[in-house]
């Protein structure tokens, strides 16, 4: 079976070397079997690709970040199949407005109500539920499966019709943000956020969400189409699918401090924030962080990074300075909400991390640093 | 709810992947051929790809490493935060962040070098033609978009040529991209400093810029690179920590019906003192046809300060030639950039050490007890042959008209003391016959200057001699080496000659070895 | 072993040589495009002037592009490839397909012999399917001037679709289909500029900049060809969005809540008794999601789509009641 293979292989390679080597200077050969290569994949998995339509909720914020803001329409969103009983997973993006009326229409054209049932605030994913069985799951690439150059395609349903719609890329990097997200140069919006990016062989390679460098909100979003696009691979969704599926949401997870840079190194205290973990635990303003889980802190960008993939209700080892003296603390993180307000009004809040920006004056292009 | 009914729907998928199932999707070989190739290149270039990170760590901006020494390029915008200390860290895919030096600099053409330390060897990617690149051509642009990657490792985006031979004003007279490499690539603030690379992977522009629309600072499909070959006429400078300039001739041309004319030229300007008036016609610049004032402009960017060029302009029905070097245009900084002297005098040291191991190694060196060199000297007007042999090991105050110095012998034989080192420079690049020398400057005690000039393989292409603190005098010119007596030696192909042409020596050049035994 | 090193060896092999043909390939295509389309250069907008693309459709210099204002303009000049401007004027319009016919004056330049120019036939857009590859060539930011070659990006057809964007606050009044393109067209200088496939043909006219309702972004879209070749053929468009034959509208016998904090969402109040909409069993608090497969979300929606029908005009309703999609078809009655 497998030399079969093999032979096949040989074979097939062999002719697609012998006809390179043949003059072929009409775009008729590749430039027209990558296109039908793309269909086929984007074929494989429309089964499991729904069209989310949402009625009502509140009017939502403008989305700012990386690019100017823009205002989120009311236009259909993307989703996938999750379980064949019924669950969708799509992107918290496409409930930013908290709507009364969610359907869902499966790639067969029933229709559905559905049920947002949780989401995931940090990986930016959103659980539906539709009373419906027997749904046709794709099939995801496992993490080994993906490298930097695949071609990548994001399928969007934001303009309706028979089939998603496409936008052809690779991938760029594979586990950024410690592991959270692949980066893909599809161009990655509204049009196909909750959606999925696939291979040439039709496989998931994540979900597109809009993640955005700092992690933030929303903020994300403001960068979209600019070809730095990031989607969730399954073995993040996995760690965290029972809890969604069960209503639990994660939150970004806080301990209450307001902090800032500290000399010689390491981040300073500037305020502790009552009721929160860290005022519980008795951490005290002017106290110096100098570890996280038993990783050096050296900077303030450092700590936001880390701390950016933690969710309330997991625990956090914090190590810190107090008078020459090195003490250890264990807290358990909260969402903002469970915080209450800082003792004294915090000086400017940490900015994340940007690259340095370019002379003020206006030419044709700018320097893209 | 919770059952073993999804669970087990999700776990079929997985499985499935693994072997081969009725619906899957055939991809034909060739487009499978295609993907494979492309990730194979990624691979192959991205460990040359570095996140450019300040003294703190923080990233902004990529770098491309063309040495494996450790010497690579990216923006002068990139590293102008650290031009106070010149030291930051370059963090590669191996997750390690080295640390760095900055070495030269180009302001007006966005250009800075740098190097790595810690390791024996890096992966390096080199310079191709940026001139073979043609609008359609596919790119893949390598670098660190809004600095996510926290672990080191480049993002990577593909596209094509969109233009060629572009032209993006600067800020004043500085980061101005005169044909540069126009990309349909993603380029985002974070790009800048990395790499265009070609469909062979070879390095063919630093991306430095895009066009952002009213959305903001983000991708619109327009991304610009400094050109390799622009690059290349500088790297011996900016290896040599030099702050190196640009060139201009101090005149300017417009489009006019008969062609591009010379509008308005500085009194002092080389144009004037090389003759050439107000109204000529400009026909060629350093080879190349000049079809408008904008691609003129445009080209003439890519020089660097005193490179030498050929123009040829019309005047009337005369077609006309000089020979000319660039002045220096001037640009304006916050504050000035010092020369880095450590960078250049281990610059001059690199060269040497290079020279020496490619003429047969120190060791092989160390025995020599002089260089004899004989040489045929004629005289002009008279056609008289007077034969010479010179010993070498010399002493530099006979240095003068009367006694030829075979210099290129005297380096072989004497190594830098560190009293020495002072009187060595390396003063930057230029052009001989066509290919890019690194020049190096040894200044004598009664004030003379000698000039070697290397090539990237550090074959030496050229001495010229000053005497005292004259001009230029002499000028020897070498294309090769010959074997004598177990070393490599430059040889000369015709004549060696004082500058004023009174003298020049004959083609028939001997070296004669005297070995310490 | 040696089986996979050979396996490798004639896959890397394969890569590059295709990639070099494929490239060939392009850049001949593009070699024979870029003659074909202009730059624009219209009306001052406060210190600059506006600038744009257009597409050649005759060898005396008719040109295509985006119907706009900027286009009335003393100044409105184009540029050709060689790099010669012309004075130009716009002398057809057609503001249903969002079209303009320029006319480039090559008297005005050259008073004999006026130069043969190259131009392009447009093709219909089913020439292409989403996935495919498509060439864009257009002059964003006026990257390139005078003699200049215009700027090309290689994308692929996203998807075809009904135009629903806007301009600032204001809808665009394009009825038709266009196509998505996966490439950013949507810069200034762009509008009017050819959207070509792999070899060459022109299957569609770069739209103006706009921002999609569907998504609230960027829309990156081009007229389709069969538009621009229905145009230049002089079809006078049937679509059209300002003239709707006001007809008595059908009875269908429901009655929306106008009040409360309702008033957002389409729920039915009362259903009249022997009415349409009590024969296909509507109820008291069901929440109308779609009409004919469009989601509505406000009460004046669902009174503008119903008052397009007629009696004895059959229409259907997704309703939401609890926590299912029921589907109701109602078939209106004469008005009552």
């Amino acid at each position: 079976m497998m030399r079969q293979r093999y032979i096949n292989l040989l074979f097939g390679l062999a002719l697609a070397w012998l006809s390179s080597a043949t003059h072929a200077s009409t775009p008729s050969g590749i430039g027209v079997a990558e296109p039908q290569a793309f269909r086929n994949a984007a074929a494989r998995v429309e089964p499991s690709v729904v069209t989310i339509e949402t009625v009502g909720g509140a009017m939502p914020p403008d989305i700012a970040g990386g690019g100017q803001s823009f205002r989120i329409a009311d236009g259909p969103s993307t989703g996938l199949i999750h379980a064949a009983d019924g669950l969708i997973i799509t992107s918290s993006f496409n409930f930013v407005r908290d709507p009364s009326v969610i359907t869902v229409t499966l790639a067969d054209g029933r229709r559905f109500v559905a049920d947002l049932i949780a989401r995931d605030e940090i990986r930016k994913l959103a659980m539906l539920r539709i009373d419906a069985t027997g749904l046709p799951v794709p099939v995801w690439a496992a993490p080994t499966e993906r490298r930097v150059g695949m071609w990548s395609i994001a399928l969007g349903r934001a303009f309706g019709g028979d089939r998603a719609a496409m936008s052809v890329g690779m991938i760029s990097a594979v586990g950024r943000f410690d592991g959270l997200a692949v980066q893909t140069d599809a161009k990655l919006s509204p049009v196909n956020y909750g959606g999925p990016l696939i291979d040439l062989a039709g496989r998931v390679i994540g979900l597109c969400v809009p993640i955005g460098p700092n992690l933030s909100e929303m903020a994300g979003a403001g960068l979209y189409d600019s070809g730095v696009g990031f989607v969730i691979g399954i073995e993040q969704i996995r760690r965290v699918q029972t809890r969604l599926a069960r209503g639990e949401s994660i939150v970004p997870g806080k301990f209450g401090a307001a902090i800032q840079d500290a000399e010689p190194g390491g981040v300073r205290i500037k305020a502790v924030a009552e009721p929160s973990p860290a005022h519980q635990a008795g951490m005290l303003a002017g106290d110096r962080i100098v570890e996280i889980d038993g990783q050096p802190i050296a900077r303030v960008d450092t700590l936001m990074r880390l701390m950016s993939l933690r969710a309330a209700g997991e625990a956090v080892t914090i190590t810190l300075m107090r008078d020459e003296q090195r003490m250890t603390f264990r807290v358990t993180l909260h969402s903002i909400s469970a915080i209450g307000p800082f003792p004294a009004p915090p000086s400017d809040e940490p900015a994340a991390s940007r690259p340095s920006t370019a002379p003020a004056s206006q030419p044709a292009s700018q320097p893209a640093a | 709810m919770t059952r073993n009914g999804w669970s087990f729907g999700l776990v079929v998928p997985l499985l499935a992947t693994a072997g081969a199932r009725g619906d899957e999707v055939v991809i034909p070989p060739e487009v499978r051929a295609a993907e494979s190739a492309r990730i194979a290149l990624i691979e192959r270039i991205a460990p040359a790809v570095v996140c450019m990170l300040d003294e703190n760590k923080k990233g902004g901006g990529a770098g491309i490493l063309i040495d494996p020494a450790g010497y690579g390029l990216s923006n002068f915008h990139v590293v102008a935060r650290s031009m106070e200390t010149r030291r930051g860290f370059g963090g590669l895919a191996d997750g390690t962040a080295y640390p760095m030096e900055i070495l030269g600099v180009d302001v007006t053409g966005d250009v800075a070098m740098f190097k790595l330390t810690g390791s024996e060897r890096f992966d390096a990617v080199s310079l191709g033609d940026s001139d073979r690149m043609r609008i359609g051509d596919p790119v893949l642009v390598m670098g660190d978009p809004f600095a996510v990657a926290w672990d080191y490792t480049a993002s990577v985006s593909r596209g094509i040529v969109s233009g060629v031979h572009r032209y993006q004003k600067g800020a004043g007279d500085r980061l101005v991209y005169t044909d540069c490499i126009q990309v349909d690539a993603a380029v985002n603030p974070g790009n800048s400093g990395g790499g265009l690379f070609n469909h062979a992977g070879k390095l063919v522009g630093i991306i430095g810029r895009a066009s952002f629309a009213e959305r903001g600072r983000v991708s619109v499909g327009l991304g610009y690179a400094i050109s390799a070959n622009q690059i290349r006429r500088f790297i011996p400078g900016l290896r040599a920590g030099l702050h190196t300039f640009h060139g201009t001739l101090d005149a300017t041309v417009t489009d006019a019906p008969e062609g591009v004319i010379f509008n308005a030229m500085h009194t002092d300007s080389i144009a004037a003192e090389m003759g050439i008036e107000l109204g000529d016609t400009l026909l060629r610049f350093d080879g190349y046809e000049i079809r408008s004032a904008n691609q003129f402009a445009s080209l003439l960017g890519t020089y660097p300060d005193g490179w030498p060029v050929s123009v040829d302009y019309r005047r009337g029905d005369q077609e006309r030639s000089v020979e000319l070097r660039l002045s220096r245009l001037p640009v304006t900084l916050d504050a000035p950039i010092p020369v880095d002297r450590e960078q250049n005098l281990a610059e001059v040291r690199r060269t040497l050490e290079r020279f020496k191991a490619a003429v047969g190694g120190a060791e092989r060196i160390a025995d020599v007890v002089s260089i004899g060199w004989t040489g045929v000297r004629e005289h002009l007007e008279q056609s008289q042959r007077v034969t010479m042999s010179q010993p070498v090991r010399l002493e530099l105050e006979k240095v003068s008209p009367a006694s030829p110095v075979h210099p290129l012998a005297w380096n072989l034989t004497d190594h830098p003391e560190p009293e020495d080192e002072p009187s060595w420079t390396v003063v930057g690049a230029d052009a001989h016959e066509g290919e890019i020398v690194q020049v190096l400057e040894h200044r004598q005690p009664d004030g003379g200057r000698i000039y070697f000039a290397f090539d990237e393989t550090c074959l030496l292409r050229r001495v010229q001699v000053a005497f005292e603190e004259g001009e230029i005098a002499r000028v020897y010119t070498y294309d090769g080496y010959q074997d004598v007596d177990g070393l490599r030696l430059p040889r000369r192909m015709g004549a060696a000659h004082d500058v004023d042409r009174q003298f020049h020596v004959d083609i028939v050049e001997q070296y004669v070895l005297e070995r310490r035994m | 072993m040696i089986r996979s090193v050979t396996l490798i060896t004639l896959t890397l092999l394969a890569g590059p040589a295709r990639a070099e043909r494929a490239t060939d390939a392009l850049h001949d295509v593009v070699t024979e495009a870029l003659p074909r389309v202009v730059k624009l250069y219209g009306a001052s907008v406060g210190q600059s002037e506006w600038f744009g693309s257009g597409v050649l459709v005759s060898s005396d210099g008719q040109v295509v592009t985006m119907l706009s204002v900027m286009l009335d303009a003393d100044r409105l000049r184009g540029v050709t490839a060689d790099g010669t401007a012309y004075p130009a004027r716009v002398v057809r319009r057609d503001e249903a397909r969002q079209l303009a016919l320029v006319q480039l004056d090559l008297a005005a330049v050259h008073a004999t012999q006026p130069p043969s120019l190259p131009y392009f036939a447009p093709v219909s857009s089913d020439a292409v399917q989403p996935g495919d590859w498509v060439t864009v060539v257009a002059n964003p930011f006026r990257v390139a001037e005078g003699d200049e070659l215009l700027s090309v990006m290689l994308g692929t057809l996203s998807t075809k679709t009904k135009l629903d964007a806007r301009r600032y606050t204001q809808d665009i009044r394009y009825d038709g289909p266009v196509l998505v393109v996966d490439a950013i067209t949507s810069n200034p200088g762009s509008s009017g500029g050819a959207l070509l496939t792999l070899d060459g043909r022109w299957i569609g006219l770069l739209g103006r900049i706009a921002t999609s309702n569907l998504t609230g972004t960027r829309l990156n879209y081009a007229i389709p060809g069969e538009e621009v070749d229905a145009f230049l053929r002089g079809v006078p468009t049937i679509r059209s969005v300002q003239t709707v034959e006001p007809i008595e509208p059908g009875y269908h016998g429901i009655k929306l809540f106008k009040f409360g904090f309702r008033r957002k969402l389409v729920y039915v109040d009362r259903v009249a008794g022997n009415s349409p909409a009590s024969r296909a069993g509507l109820r008291r608090d069901d929440l109308i999601v779609t009409i004919d497969g469009k989601p509505i979300r406000r009460v004046r929606e669902f009174h503008e789509i119903m008052n397009r029908h007629g009696p004895g005009e059959v229409v259907t309703l997704d309703i939401k009641r609890g926590k299912k999609l029921i589907t109701a078809k109602l078939t209106l009655d004469e008005p009552r």
